[in-house]
């Protein structure tokens, strides 16, 4: 019984495994290399095109940018663009800095910059220049940039204020000229436009944090330019700026004379570049009243800007000199000229200047009790006038005042000069009435007077003669003649003492005679001392015979002396 | 019984011994000497010029009455038992005043002007050396010099005369020095004449 063993035997067939366990290893590796390349995308970081006018200094795979020092990204590629007007410049920024690339990112090259404000960048010339970011603020993302020629003035983030300037001063400012206020530099110049249909110059100024709260409503602007030189009716000014402000110009601003400091403004408030800081001032009084002279003398040196001054106290312009000279309200014959000028209450009182409707009735008041202007002369040696309102005792108060192109005429007066004539006329119109005849009659009795003094003077000249009469008898006297004599006695006598002490006389004699004596004493005193100088016990022992040399005979022949 | 105190012997004693040296001193011979004067000539007359001579500058070492005696070159002695007569400058002016006007007539030596108004001319001297010398001569040296009445002087004039000794001994030496004395005298009045007339 023996089955067929081979039967039972039957092989089973088991399904092999789909996936042989080695296939691990390619999926592993595929893995890898998919990590690999995700890692490598992800740390690229994003690619941004840069656009720029000039690539001076920057290369690509070497220029770097950075941010506060740190580089975020590098330069890969520079390329011109389509329209070759530009270039264009691929750089790729860091994937940590990529928040960083919103809308108002700047981008700007740094690279040794010599400038009014001073060197900067000297560190690109070892390191090559570089790109600088700026983040900005915003939350959209952007990838196109456009690379600033310039650093930007007021970096995105200053705190600050923005304010426009328009005037006419074209060159007067540039971009990163200091904005000063009392000399202390609060700001710059961002951005200088000329508009040419104004015809006038716009500028932006950033003014930094703690110093917006200087730009007011009151604020004035003027430029800080140059040198003003000045002559007018008040005399010679001159107004010399800082060396500094010389070189780097700029713009400066300030406020009122004694006035708060005002409301704080707008950002981008618009306001008025005046060429000086006078005029800048002078544009304060806003508020006046415009009166017309009618100058029937001479204009010549007063001037568009002269004072106008009551008492001294200067409290208007002058605004235009012949101002509408043909007007048709002129009547036929009438050559005045027309001077237009204001009277500014706020030069007085500041407080004043809101009360412009007293001001009018109280200068109506005065025109009615006689007020008048005067030109008068400000500095004699330049010729300059101003204009003087007075009020003169005598002059005729007018009740209606004249008006010319809708001003009110004040009534003017003679200048000084014209004065002087006038004077001068009402002299000799005296020197006319003047009565001769009592004069006459007057100077007749001086005559007769005088020749009584005539007569006196005879009766003083006969005393005169009289009193010779008498100097003579008291000449004729003998007492007088014998004066002479008594003289020459006198002098004799004089003379009689000199002899008494000429060479000759006896008491000279004697005197050189005592003279001659002492001498001799002195001389035979010598000895004495001799002796005793050489023997000093010669007086007691007596002086011992000295051995006195023999004087010699010749040995020879004598020989006689020669001269 | 004591008669001499004791208190008197020291005073007695120095002057017994003073009185001792003073006899043994030989006696003091002191000579005096006057220039040999000359013979008398004819009185002043007829004066034209006068001239002022004022009284002699003389050395240091004449500026006395002792007489000077040079010994070698380089050595002089003075002497103290010969003397002059009189201090030497004296001696001098006269003796030269003497033989001056010995010499010149017509004119007047004094040593004051006359009066003020007349114009005198003026005769400095002085005098350097008035002695005897070793190899027997007498010597006269010095310099005079003249000024003219109007003040304007002329250059100052050296003289120096010898004259042997004719014997040892002072005298003779005295008597060469007269001489001396006559030639300086001869030569002024020389120049006196030729330079008035």
């Amino acid at each position: 019984m023996s089955a067929n063993p081979h039967l039972g035997q039957r092989a089973t067939i088991s399904r092999q495994k789909k996936l042989s366990p080695i296939w691990i290893v390619p999926i592993i590796a595929l893995l890898i290399g998919l990590w690999l390349i995700y890692d490598n995308i992800s740390k690229a970081g994003t690619q941004i095109t840069l656009t720029l006018s000039n690539a001076e200094g920057i290369e690509a795979g070497k220029t770097k940018i950075k941010l506060l020092s740190v580089d975020v990204g590098v330069v890969e590629q520079i390329k011109l663009s389509e329209d070759l007007s530009h270039l264009q410049v691929l750089a790729r920024i860091q994937p940590e800095a990529q928040a960083l690339l919103v809308t108002d990112t700047q981008f700007w090259v740094v690279k040794p910059r010599i400038g009014l404000g001073g060197i900067s960048g000297l560190n690109t010339v070892l390191s090559g220049a570089f790109i600088q970011l700026q983040p900005g603020k915003s939350r959209q993302a952007q990838e196109q940039f456009e690379v600033l020629d310039q650093p930007p003035i007021s970096p995105n983030g200053a705190l600050g204020l923005h304010v426009n300037l328009v005037g006419k001063i074209a060159n007067a400012l540039h971009v990163g000229d200091p904005v000063s206020y009392q000399g202390l530099r609060v700001g710059r110049v961002v951005s200088t436009r000329f508009d040419p249909k104004q015809r006038s110059m716009h500028h932006e100024l950033f003014i930094e944090k703690p110093y917006d709260v200087l730009i007011t409503d009151n604020s004035r602007f003027w430029t800080t330019i140059g040198i003003d030189f000045k002559l007018d009716a008040e005399g010679f000014k001159a107004s010399i700026p800082t060396v500094e402000s010389l070189v780097a110009g700029g713009v400066s601003f300030g406020h009122l004379n004694d006035q708060p400091l005002g409301h704080p403004v707008q950002p981008d408030t618009l306001f008025e570049l005046h060429p000086n800081e006078e005029t800048a001032r002078q544009q304060v009084y806003d508020q006046y009243l415009e009166y017309v002279l009618m100058v029937d003398d001479s204009v010549r040196g007063l001037s568009n800007g002269a004072p106008v001054e009551f008492k001294g106290i200067r409290i208007g312009t002058v605004m235009q000199v012949a101002w509408h000279y043909f007007s048709k309200a002129r009547q036929a014959g009438d050559y005045a000229i027309p001077v237009l000028i204001r009277i500014e209450p706020g030069r007085i009182n500041d407080t004043e200047q809101r009360n412009l409707s007293v001001w009018q009735a109280r200068m109506t008041q005065m025109l009615k009790r006689g007020l008048h202007a005067t030109l008068k002369s400000g500095n004699l040696v330049t010729g300059t006038l101003y204009v003087d309102l007075n009020l003169s005792g005598h002059a005729n108060a007018v009740k209606t005042f004249a008006r010319f192109e809708g001003r009110t005429v004040l009534p003017t007066h003679a200048s000084g000069i014209a004065q002087l004539e006038q004077k001068l006329t009402n002299l000799l119109d005296k020197l006319n009435q003047l009565q001769i005849e009592p004069v006459l009659s007057g100077l007749d009795q001086n005559l007769q007077q005088s020749a009584q003094t005539l007569k006196q003077s005879q009766l003083t000249l006969q005393e005169i003669r009289n009193l010779t009469v008498s100097v003579q008898q008291l000449l004729n006297q003998p007492e007088t003649q014998q004066l002479p004599a008594h003289l020459t006695a006198t002098m004799q006598h004089i003379q009689q003492v000199l002899k008494g002490i000429a060479p000759d006389a006896p008491m000279y004699r004697s005197l050189t005679q005592t003279l001659q004596r002492l001498d001799q004493v002195l001389r035979e005193a010598q000895p004495l001392v001799r002796t005793l100088n050489e023997q000093p016990n010669a007086v007691i022992f007596g002086r011992k015979p000295s051995d006195d040399p023999i004087p010699l005979a010749p040995a020879a022949t004598t020989n006689e002396g020669t001269p | 019984m004591r008669f001499i105190k004791p208190s008197w012997c020291l005073p007695m004693l120095l002057s017994l011994s003073v009185t001792a040296c003073v006899g043994n001193q030989p006696p003091l011979k002191i000579v005096r000497y006057q220039l040999p004067a000359i013979a008398a000539t004819a009185t002043q007359q007829d004066i034209q010029h006068w001239v002022v001579m004022p009284p002699i500058t003389v050395a240091r070492l004449l500026d006395s009455d002792h007489m000077v005696v040079a010994i070698d070159a380089l050595q002089v002695r003075t002497t103290r038992d010969h003397l002059w007569a009189a201090p030497l400058p004296e001696l001098l002016w006269q003796g030269l005043q003497t033989r001056l006007n010995a010499r010149l007539p017509h004119t007047q030596i004094s040593a004051t002007a006359f009066a003020p108004a007349v114009p005198a001319s003026q005769l400095t001297i002085q005098v350097d050396t008035f002695e005897s010398q070793a190899n027997g001569m007498a010597a006269l040296s010095g310099e005079w010099q003249r000024s003219d009445a109007n003040g304007s002087k002329r250059l100052p004039q050296r003289f120096q005369f010898q004259a042997p000794l004719a014997a040892q001994g002072y005298a003779a030496m005295v008597d060469a020095l007269g001489h001396t004395l006559d030639q300086l005298a001869q030569a002024i009045a020389t120049d006196l004449q030729t330079h008035t007339d």
